[in-house]
């Protein structure tokens, strides 16, 4: 049977996936910056900053999972709440902007933080470029995180 | 708040006072020489000869830097002494510097001494490798109780070597008994990849039965030096492996207590380093027979000292504005608040001479917005703290020293911003008491929960990113009227006043008043009416139609860059929100010790990484913002740093007159 709380749940699994781009975009920048520190081993920590970029969007889908828990009583210990078809909808609808950007966009953003650990290879001293060029796509993610946030707690549930 | 203003020095000397007042110039550390290339050539200049013996100069300091250098970073490997968090100079008076210095022989030395024993441990390193390697070959042939060097007898020859595992034995033996009746092979071991095989033969066959092994992939196996039996051998060579051991860690153990040298070696390294600038510095001068030239910028403020200087050499010089098509070199000059944001500046690139710095306008939006992402008082505490005993303890220098003071404002506006919107540490007081003591104690927000109300903090926050980007440009007006341009600052930048005051206005004017809904609208039109009337005031024929267009069409760009503050909005809740996953997680253990301890665990696991991911995201986005939205309005880059002819030393700071240079 669905009920309306399934499909919260569905919501905050959504949600979540966007941890599988961050996963994605860590990797392929983290594939860069071990190229980058087979060459100077001292640069490992600046390039951990920089691996470290395509990460946020995983978080971003926590946080909007963890709201979506809060909303429909998880944690409140008096069990989940009942919710309609519309409501589970509603939240549901609520989990998509950060799951399918969260993904996309923390994939590409590896790939800029990938360019900016070669940039930091060649010319450590330009690194803060290469850190705006990834951050330049984060924005994007942050809207996404933005339109799913306003939509959970405006959804009148 | 502002670039230094610079001046240009020209300078004619006597020869004899070249050198002295090179040094002195050095230790004013407030004059950038210009390369001789922009000097009009003379004709009775003398300065290839002097230049080539400069360079080679330069190049024999060089190797001596090179080398102290290497004897350090081989003393700190074996001494065992940690290298502290991070790297700071002593400090030195010159005269202790001096005394030093009349040791110069001994140090150098010394430098010797450890790079010798350094040689002899790269030998021994070698020697090792080289014996494992043998080791490693005579090991398979433990089975085979023959002298490995015995290759022959009277009648007979003895071959050792290895086929491919994938070679079947039986059959190999069969083709090598057609061949040659009387020979003998036999497998000794075998392992994953390889069979080792012996193989006898009587002298006149031996061709015949190894070309039939060559055939297989057979690779014959030498052991040049080694006598006797493979147990022999290898017993040897493990012996001669430990005696090398034990000379490697005496060599290790020699350098290390030679740990002692490096005070010295270090005066050395910097003393090459000032001798080898003043001899770079003399490939910028000019030379005649008993004279030379120097041109270079001096910090309009320096000049005083420098008259005192040259005059003191009895010099001829002269100070000069710079000229159309000078670039003067670019150094920033703030209130010492303001100062450790420059390095936000100089990371975006220096401004470019003669235009504004941005520093003193940005810097409290910097801290300001900082604070408002991070916004955890707890995190604010933290970082303030963690800065403060980095400062103190530390003498720290440079980017490293500007950057951590940025971070310690940074952390004071964190705990201001985050009392206001209630986390500290998240809702940590909340859980924990809810969790241990069985009632709820909370921290009231000063002014409100965003995740209560986030729809105000949204408003909040494109409200100052309006007032953020209005001051940008309201600089880059300013720049218009002053250089005379003073239409252009209202046909370009009013306008848009007009547009964004008006649209804020007509848009969401009906919460305030009704009142404001009908000039807010009045005030748009007007300002668009401008925009599109000018924009293609510069242009020709239908430019002038597009041009206005085009201009109008800019709406989309002030848009975005408006809406772009709302991230302020978005990475203040992220850090609130997972601050209290953390908190959730601490929780799930219970109340009594075991709880207790699950609690302390999360709290410290869990704020520390959600501390380091959001300061990051802080401060990328904060940067992000200056750089994109503020600096985008009025900023031109691409000023050329000031980079004085001074002690660029590394270990050693030279006390005494340290007031001569711009900067800290």
């Amino acid at each position: 049977m669905i009920s309306g709380t399934a499909l919260a749940l569905f919501g905050a699994a959504a949600a979540a996936l966007a941890g599988v781009g961050s996963a994605m975009g860590v990797g392929i920048a983290g594939q860069a910056a071990a190229g980058v520190v087979a060459e100077d081993p001292k640069k490992y920590g600046k390039t951990l900053i920089l691996q470290a970029l395509p990460g946020t969007q995983g978080i971003y889908g926590l946080i909007v999972a963890f709201l979506i828990f809060m909303k429909i009583g998880m944690f409140g210990g008096g069990g989940m709440v009942d919710l309609t078809i519309t409501e589970g909808l509603y939240i549901f609808a609520s989990g998509l902007p950060i799951c399918i950007v969260g993904i996309w966009s923390a994939i590409a953003q590896g790939k800029a933080a990938a360019a900016g650990i070669m940039l930091l290879g060649k010319r450590p001293d330009q690194m803060a470029k290469g850190i705006i060029y990834a951050a330049m796509v984060e924005t994007y993610a942050i809207f996404a995180l933005l339109v799913s946030l306003l939509m959970l707690l405006f959804s009148g549930v | 708040m502002s670039i230094v203003k610079m001046e240009k020095v020209s300078v004619i000397g006597m020869d004899s006072v070249k050198n002295s007042l090179l040094a002195e110039l050095m230790d004013m550390e407030s004059v950038q020489l210009r390369s001789p290339s922009e000097f009009a050539p003379g004709e009775e200049l003398t300065a290839e000869g002097e230049a080539a013996r400069s360079a080679e100069k330069v190049a024999e300091l060089e190797s001596r830097i090179n080398d102290a250098e290497l004897a350090l970073s081989v003393l700190g490997k074996y001494s065992g002494a940690k290298s502290p968090l991070f790297s700071t100079r002593r400090i030195l008076h010159r005269d202790d510097l001096a005394q030093v210095m009349e040791e110069r022989r001994k140090i150098e030395g010394d430098v010797d001494t450890v790079l010798g024993i350094n040689l002899m441990l790269h030998r021994l390193r070698e020697k090792k490798n080289k014996r494992m390697t043998e080791l490693a070959a005579v090991r398979p042939w433990m089975g085979y109780d023959l002298p490995l060097e015995l290759t022959e007898t009277k009648r007979c020859d003895i071959t050792l070597g290895v086929i491919p595992s994938a070679v079947d034995m039986n059959s190999l033996t069969e083709e090598v008994l057609k061949k040659s009746e009387r020979a003998d092979l036999r497998e000794v071991n075998r392992d994953k990849d390889l069979i080792y095989v012996a193989m006898f033969t009587l002298k006149e066959e031996t061709e015949e039965a190894l070309e039939v092994l060559r055939q297989s992939g057979f690779m014959e196996s030498k052991f040049a030096g080694l006598h006797g039996t493979a147990a022999q051998c290898e017993e040897f060579i493990e012996k001669s492996i430990e005696k090398l051991d034990v000379g490697i860690s005496k060599a290790e153990k020699d350098i290390g207590a030679k740990y002692g040298y490096r005070e010295g070696i270090e005066c050395l390294h910097d003393q090459l380093v000032m001798e080898r600038d003043r001899e770079r510095a003399r490939e910028n001068l000019l030379n005649t027979e008993r004279t030379f030239a120097l041109e270079g910028w001096i910090p309009e403020v320096c000049i005083k000292k420098a008259v005192r200087v040259l005059s003191k050499y009895g010099c001829w010089f002269e100070f000069t504005d710079p000229e159309e098509g000078d670039e003067p070199p670019v150094v920033l000059k703030n209130r010492s608040m303001v100062y450790p944001f420059e390095s936000i500046t100089e990371m975006y690139s220096l401004p470019a001479y003669g235009t504004v710095d941005p520093t003193g306008v940005m810097a409290p939006f910097y801290a300001v917005f900082f604070g408002m992402m991070l916004s955890d008082a707890g995190y604010g505490v933290v970082l303030t703290l963690a800065t403060y005993v980095i400062l103190k303890k530390f003498n720290l220098e440079g980017m490293t020293y500007r950057m951590m003071k940025m971070f310690f404002y940074c952390g004071i506006s964190t705990v201001f911003w985050g009392a206001m919107f209630g986390g500290w540490f998240g809702d940590f007081v909340t859980v924990a008491s809810r969790t241990f003591l069985g009632r709820e104690i909370t921290v009231d927000p000063v002014w409100f929960n965003p995740l209560d109300d986030p729809i105000t903090l949204l408003v909040f926050s494109i409200a100052l990113g309006i007032v953020h980007l209005f001051i940008g440009m309201g600089i880059q007006a300013a720049e218009l009227i002053k250089s005379g341009h003073k239409w252009d600052a209202v046909f370009d930048i009013f306008s848009w006043y007009m547009v964004i005051t008006g649209a804020v206005m007509w848009l969401g004017g009906s919460q305030v008043s009704q009142t404001l809904v009908k000039p807010g609208m009045y005030i748009t039109i007007a300002g668009a009416a401008i925009l599109l009337l000018t924009g293609g005031r510069k242009k020709k024929g239908i430019g002038k139609i597009t041009g206005g267009l085009g201009a109008l069409y800019n709406v989309t760009s002030y848009a975005s860059d408006i809406l772009s503050y709302s991230r302020l909005l978005a990475l203040g809740l992220a850090t609130g929100v997972i601050a209290q996953v953390v908190n959730t997680v601490g929780s799930l253990g219970g109340g009594g010790i075991k709880g207790a301890i699950i609690m302390v665990l999360a709290f410290f696991i869990g704020h520390t990484f959600n501390l380091a991911i959001n300061a990051l995201g802080a401060f990328v986005h904060t940067s992000r913002l200056q750089y994109i939205e503020f600096f985008g309005k009025f900023y031109e880059d691409g000023g050329e740093e000031f980079t004085p002819l001074r002690r660029n030393t590394k270990y050693i700071k030279l006390s005494e007159d340290t007031d001569g240079g711009v900067r800290k």
